[in-house]
């Protein structure tokens, strides 16, 4: 019986409310009403976005761009598995690179023996197949294009002799008038304009015809795209695993190995030479040890991937959102506890509130590049770097400009209700305080912060949510590794699947600004006092 | 020589033409451990007289004396309950009142802060719904825990602002009991302001009316010589009891009367816009 009630808080909390009904389904509680509300927040919901879905699978193909076909969802979940594939491949290089030597002859074995597999097999199978379909495919555009294709030709023609026609008669008839009869120069005239009326809309219907049989001519069969994809794949992994396996056979321990075998070889050497070989031998020797300290410290550089990306974007979000509550939170109390204070801000925030994030990104870049004119060299960056989390992101410049960014347009929300908040505080709660005989430090403490946390929290929501919008913005402008820096190299690269992957991107970047969203609202739940909720 | 004087106390806000008389010529001596009840119609003025003696409201002329000091700031010796509980409502019960014990005496151990806390509780007789939030209480529960924490600094004089009008007729006289118990218990000066005769006559020894503002003062005051402990039920069936509750009704009925003659004349402004805007111009509360 308590469990019960604890789930049901918990969901409650967590800001699950939609799974509410399920567990009160489950505990068998008002099965009708829960049933209800099921139909209505989940199943709802879940067909309107499957029909969406059922649309866009439809409605794009019939939609052709420059960049090739509007994607559809099946495409789109393609691209994104193709995203994870070569985030994996990537990773699995990096760990070949550093893999003991045991480790690394059984990868190569069984990296190998799938090598073959996919060059004399799967290839030539696959290769097979799609022969095979490209027959059918001639079949089935006798069947269903080419005719399509001569019945627009013939009546190209029919058109075109009919037009001939028409303007042979009229010439004739033009002739066979005499100087005097009016009224068939009229005719004449009337016919005329008549046959050009006529000549312009058969322009139109041609040219419609023309686009149709060139959608014809681009349609493709299904079966064999679907084979030539397969096919591709396949390729991408043989290539994949051949840099694979050389990467295994000469990776950091083994280069360090030969190196090794050299350094005894170089230091008996030196042991055994005479004074006038001696010093270059050890000339040798040394450059030898310090080569092979290089090399242990060596690491793959791996190519930037979406999910490396799409942390890089969170912490950005997050250091800019950390700084705009910094400033925001305190100098918002500032405003709520001091009317002066407040009237000399209002017009920075009226003036700067609506300033879009394309402009201080610039401004954000050029004052980042002032105090930071030798990223590679510079204490602060290297400051950064070194610590824990963001050191294994490469923090730049273009990275800390985009915080900035997101810092100033996010920083407003929290500053006005922060300012709301303080100011509206319940006056009982300040009588407490004046009967206590709190001083500041205590009220801010214990009445003033603890009375606005509610509001400041709703800020902090709307903050983070033009923080997350921001940002990709900003990467895309301050080509800062991340999502954003992604969609513009897909936009710039153009290839095949490029268009997909920028669907991915939607959806990624909305479902994190979703969630995002949520854990601020569980956030907000947790400090607002006013409802029973918040005290488990 | 009284433990509380106010002595030609005016109070009044604005300044020239549009200035507000709220209190006027307030005197008042009040013994120790002595129960006073300042009985009056809403909007009179009952709020800030107890401001001013709370130390929340200075007055424009005139002083108010604790023990021969006068009374210029709030201070947790002048303990102030106040009508609508005043509980922070992101603390429990028990850290609603620890905030108070932790400012009134700082160098307690916390050992003895816990007992003290507790035992304040105890007398209130919240104990179970201790570690709740105000959000979970009842009314009367909240109004008791308000009690319990004015109660636990320990203050030198009560001040109760209407504690009990917020709440129904039941949980109205059961507070009324407990406050009552408590009293007699520990003895303690209480100033309490209330609309409600019956609750006047039973918890009081003196009954001050206030007469109707603007410019509102202390009427005739009635003594209440009935025995304590008091008992409300015997009490009912009390003569002397009915007769004291007829007369100060009476009275009050009486004042009210003469006042809305002198309202329906007096149409400068009438006295509910005053009280407003005197409430408006109160000292800012944030510095």
């Amino acid at each position: 019986m308590k469990l019960k009630h604890k789930i049901y808080k918990l969901i409650d909390i967590s800001g699950l409310q939609l799974f509410d009904p399920i567990a009160r389904l489950l505990f068998k509680e008002e099965p009708k009403v829960q049933i209800k509300r099921i139909t209505q927040f989940i199943i709802i919901p879940a067909v309107t976005f499957c029909l969406f879905l059922l649309m866009w699978q439809i409605m794009a193909p019939r939609h052709t761009t420059k960049s090739g076909e509007v994607p559809t969802p099946i495409r789109v979940v393609d691209a994104a598995r193709g995203i994870w594939t070569f985030h994996k491949r990537e990773k699995q290089k990096s760990e070949a690179f550093i893999t003991t030597p045991e480790d690394s002859k059984k990868l190569i074995q069984s990296s190998k023996e799938r090598f073959n597999e996919i060059e004399t097999k799967l290839i030539p199978a696959q290769e097979e197949l799609i022969n095979k379909l490209k027959d059918e495919e001639s079949i089935w555009k006798d069947k269903n294009i080419n005719p399509k294709i001569v019945n627009f030709s013939k009546s190209e023609s029919a058109i075109k002799e009919k037009e001939k026609l028409i303007e042979k008669e009229l010439d004739e008839l033009a002739l066979s008038i005499g100087i005097n009869e009016k009224d068939k120069k009229d005719l004449l005239l009337k016919k005329l304009k008549e046959f050009e009326n006529n000549r312009s809309l058969w322009k139109a219907d041609i040219a419609e015809g023309k686009g149709n049989v060139s959608i014809l001519e681009s349609k493709k069969y299904n079966p064999l795209e679907k084979a030539q994809r397969i096919k591709d794949r396949l390729e991408e992994e043989k290539q994949y695993l051949s840099v694979y396996i050389g990467i295994l056979t000469k990776n950091r321990n083994s280069k360090v190995e030969d190196l090794n075998n050299k350094l005894t070889e170089y230091t008996t050497g030196y042991y055994d030479a005479e004074s006038t070989k001696l010093m270059s031998t050890a000339k040798r020797l040394v450059r030898q040890q310090s080569r092979i300290q290089k090399t242990e410290e060596s690491e793959y550089s791996a190519a930037k991937t979406l999910p490396y990306q799409t942390l890089r974007s969170l912490l950005c979000v997050f250091t800019g959102f950390i700084l705009a509550t910094i400033i925001a939170v305190p100098l918002g109390i500032l405003c709520g506890l001091n009317k002066s204070f407040m009237c000399a801000f209002t017009p920075f925030i009226a003036i700067f509130k609506p300033v879009s994030p394309i402009v201080w990104l610039p401004i954000g870049l050029i004052v980042v590049g002032g105090f930071i004119p030798d990223p590679e060299n510079n204490a602060f960056i290297s400051i950064i770097n070194s610590l824990p989390i963001f050191g294994s992101f490469e923090v730049n410049p273009a990275f800390l400009a985009s915080a900035i960014t997101v810092s100033l347009c996010s920083l407003w929300p929290t500053l006005v209700n922060t300012a709301l908040g303080v100011s509206s505080i319940d006056s009982d709660h300040l009588n407490v305080a004046r009967v206590l005989n709190l001083n500041f430090k205590e009220r801010l403490k214990s009445v003033i912060i603890p009375s606005a946390l509610p509001l400041i929290f709703a800020g902090l929501r709307i903050s983070i949510g033009v923080g997350w919008m921001v940002l990709i913005a900003a990467e895309l402008l301050a080509s800062s590794e991340g999502i954003g820096k992604f969609v513009w190299d897909m936009f710039n690269n153009g290839s095949s699947d490029s268009f997909a992957q920028m669907f991915v991107v939607v959806f990624l970047v909305g479902g994190i600004g979703f969630m995002l969203d949520r854990i601020m609202i569980v956030l907000q739940r947790l400090v607002s006092f006013d409802e029973s909720a918040s005290s488990i | 020589m009284s433990f509380l004087k106010i002595s030609n106390v005016d109070v009044s806000f604005g300044s020239d033409d549009s200035k507000v008389d709220i209190l006027s010529n307030i005197n008042l001596e009040v013994q120790q451990n002595e129960f006073i009840a300042i009985i009056g119609f809403s909007g009179s003025g009952k709020s800030t007289l107890i401001s001013l003696l709370a130390g929340l409201q200075a007055p424009s002329c005139g002083y108010v004396n604790l023990e021969n000091k006068q009374i210029l700031k709030p201070d947790p010796s002048l303990g102030i309950m106040f009508q609508n509980y005043s509980l922070l409502p992101w603390l429990t019960v028990y850290e609603n009142i620890n905030l108070a014990v932790n400012k009134v005496f700082p160098n307690m151990s916390s050992k003895n802060k816990d007992s003290h806390i507790k035992k304040y509780i105890e007398m209130v007789n919240l104990t179970p719904a201790s570690e709740k939030k105000p959000s979970e209480l009842s009314g009367g529960m909240r109004q008791r825990a308000s009690l319990a924490r004015t109660l636990s600094m320990e203050p030198k004089i009560l001040l109760l602002d209407e504690p009990l009008s917020a709440l129904d007729a039941l949980t109205r006289s059961s507070i009324q009991d407990e406050i009552l118990r408590i009293w007699e218990n520990e003895k303690r000066t209480v100033v309490m302001i209330t609309n409600d005769v019956d609750e006047a006559v039973l918890m009081a020894d003196r009954i001050i009316p206030l007469t109707i503002g603007p410019k509102a003062t202390l009427g005739e005051e009635f003594k209440i010589p009935l025995s304590r402990p008091r008992n409300r039920t015997t009490l009912n069936s009390s003569n002397e009891y009915k007769k004291l509750k007829r007369n100060i009704t009476k009275y009050m009925l009486r004042m009210n009367a003469k006042n809305s003659k002198i309202e329906t004349s007096d149409s400068a402004i009438p006295s509910v816009f005053k009280i407003d805007s005197c409430d408006l111009e109160r000292e800012p509360l944030i510095a």
